[in-house]
């Protein structure tokens, strides 16, 4: 039984979110403007078009129009602008 | 938001980057510790803000990622501190400004009067009296003594029953209720005045109506006080005749709501047992505590399996548990039980003890009793009655001034019929 699972089976056990014991990353997204994102790794690209994020389930591609970046701390970064797409892209350059 | 606060009171920059790779300098930033915000891409260029401390940190981050930084904004306290050093004179207008505006919220501009009951009240008269204790426009709202204001209006303005200031702001507002405010049932056209307590009628005073009681007159509860008609004479009004009484009126020309002051004396008397033995529980000294485990629905003692051992004792209970995070509650809690064991003392009182206690409970009986304009006639009398080795048995009696009048709906009469024209021949 791997680490993962055990968290996994631990956090099924005490009925806790998987997100407060296993290393998953939060993302909520409020409407088409605002992208809220806890848990990141760090930043991969940015342009006012395409915002690439490393989270731990692998790369969080952000695209659409005018992208800012509202906030961004260690913990959490959020993405204003017209948001159109939202997807993960296991390998870099496989997008 | 609070970081935000937070920014304008340590100062904040806006800064543009250029040159060099803008994830990298992001990133690096991240690694440092630097909270960026409104962070936006214009091509080859990016604006960023971020706080006056966080700034000094940069200088690394812009050479790991070959960025050129330049300050293009600034703001915050620390910078409007170094601007308003070189304006003395909007310092002193914006100190003097937030003096005045001190100064004027401090005192009571506007003084508004509230008037419940019949309106025959004038509201000047009240801001009159209110003035005369220290309640006006343009006083410090410091210097008011409200209960001193309030009791001055009570005791100078007899025609109100109850008055209450609330201050709102620059604004007093002085609530009165007017005496004889009772509202009596709608419009029903006829309402009697009946008696709440059986008791001796010491003073009536009709404002409508007519009374069908007079001082010294013994009435049990319900009896008729006030009568809900207008009455005049059959005969029109009678000569007055010197040693005669007047005869009574007896045609009815009208119902209506009768209103009168009706006050009789009223006797209490009530007997109470009061116990000569007093129990006390003691702190003995000894102590115990229980650790039990709740686990959803099941229980486990961690500590003191044998439970409480006192046979008598006052416990507390003390309950850890992780905090709840938004729907989701932990199915975990630990729970302290500590016990301090007591002993019961049994203390003997005296009999003039226990009769003071008698009274002392009949008194808080009575101030529940009695409306705020009646009164005691007689101090409350104690008799022992009865006297056993463990309890004492007390008659209490005393005599009260109370009003006794309450409306109830009558029967109205019908309108007289209009008189016919006499015909002519």
């Amino acid at each position: 039984m791997g680490r993962r699972d055990l968290r996994s089976r631990l956090a099924a056990l005490f009925e806790l979110p998987g997100d407060v014991v296993s290393d998953q990353s939060r993302i909520t997204l409020v409407g088409a403007a605002d992208l809220v994102v806890e848990n990141h790794r760090g930043l991969l690209e940015y342009t006012e078009e395409r915002v690439v994020l490393m989270v731990p389930e692998g790369e969080l591609v952000i695209g659409g129009a005018g992208l800012g970046i509202g906030s961004i701390s260690p913990d959490q970064v959020i993405i204003r602008g017209q948001i159109r797409a939202l997807g993960y892209s296991d390998q870099r350059g496989g997008r | 938001m609070l970081k935000r606060v937070i920014a304008w009171l340590l100062g904040h920059l806006r800064i543009e980057v250029t040159k060099g790779r803008m994830e990298r300098f992001l990133n690096l930033a991240l690694q440092a510790g630097i909270y960026l915000w409104n962070v936006e891409r214009r091509g080859d260029s990016m604006h960023v803000s971020l706080t006056l401390g966080d700034f000094f940190a940069l200088r690394p981050v812009a050479r790991g990622s070959r960025a050129r930084v330049r300050i293009i904004r600034r703001g915050g306290f620390p910078f409007a501190v170094g601007r308003a050093k070189r304006r003395p004179l909007w310092i002193a207008g914006l100190l003097a400004c937030m003096a005045f505006l001190f100064w004027a919220a401090g005192h009571i501009w506007i003084v508004d009067v509230k008037v419940t009951g019949p309106k025959n009240l004038d509201r000047r008269a009240v801001e009159a009296v209110a003035a005369e204790a220290g309640l006006r426009i343009g006083v410090w709202k410091g210097n008011i003594d409200m209960d001193r204001v309030e009791q001055h209006l009570q005791n100078r303005l007899g025609e109100i029953s109850m008055a209450v200031i609330r201050v709102q702001g620059t604004r007093a507002v002085i609530e009165v209720v007017e005496k004889a405010a009772q509202r009596v049932p709608g419009q029903i056209g006829c309402a009697n005045l009946v008696a709440r307590k059986p008791g001796v009628i010491e003073e009536v005073v009709p404002f409508q109506g007519e009374p069908v009681v007079k001082k010294g007159d013994i009435v049990k509860a319900g009896d008729l006080l006030v009568e809900c008609s207008f009455k005049i004479w059959k005969d029109g009004r009678p000569s007055v005749v010197p040693g005669t009484k007047k005869p009574p009126r007896e045609t009815t020309v009208r119902t209506l709501v009768a209103q009168a002051m009706v006050r009789a004396r009223i006797s209490y008397s009530r007997y109470r047992e009061v116990p000569l033995v007093v129990e006390q529980e003691v702190p003995t000294g000894r102590k115990a505590t229980q650790w039990v485990l709740n686990w959803k629905d099941k229980s486990i003692i961690l500590r003191g399996q044998q439970g409480i051992p006192f046979a008598r004792a006052q416990t507390s209970r003390k309950t850890y548990a992780l905090p709840s995070w938004r729907n989701w509650l932990p199915p975990v809690e630990l729970v302290m039980v500590n016990a301090s064991e007591v002993e019961v003392r049994q203390e003997r009182i005296s009999a003039e003890t226990a009769v003071e206690q008698a009274k002392a409970q009949f008194s808080d009986q009575l101030r529940w009793i009695l409306g705020p304009s009646d009164e005691l006639l007689s101090p409350i009398l104690t008799k022992v009655v009865e006297q056993h080795a463990d309890r004492i048995g007390v008659q209490l009696t005393v005599e009260t001034l109370e009003e006794i009048a309450s409306p109830r709906q009558g029967v109205p009469v019908p309108d007289p019929a209009p008189t016919q024209p006499e015909s002519r021949p």
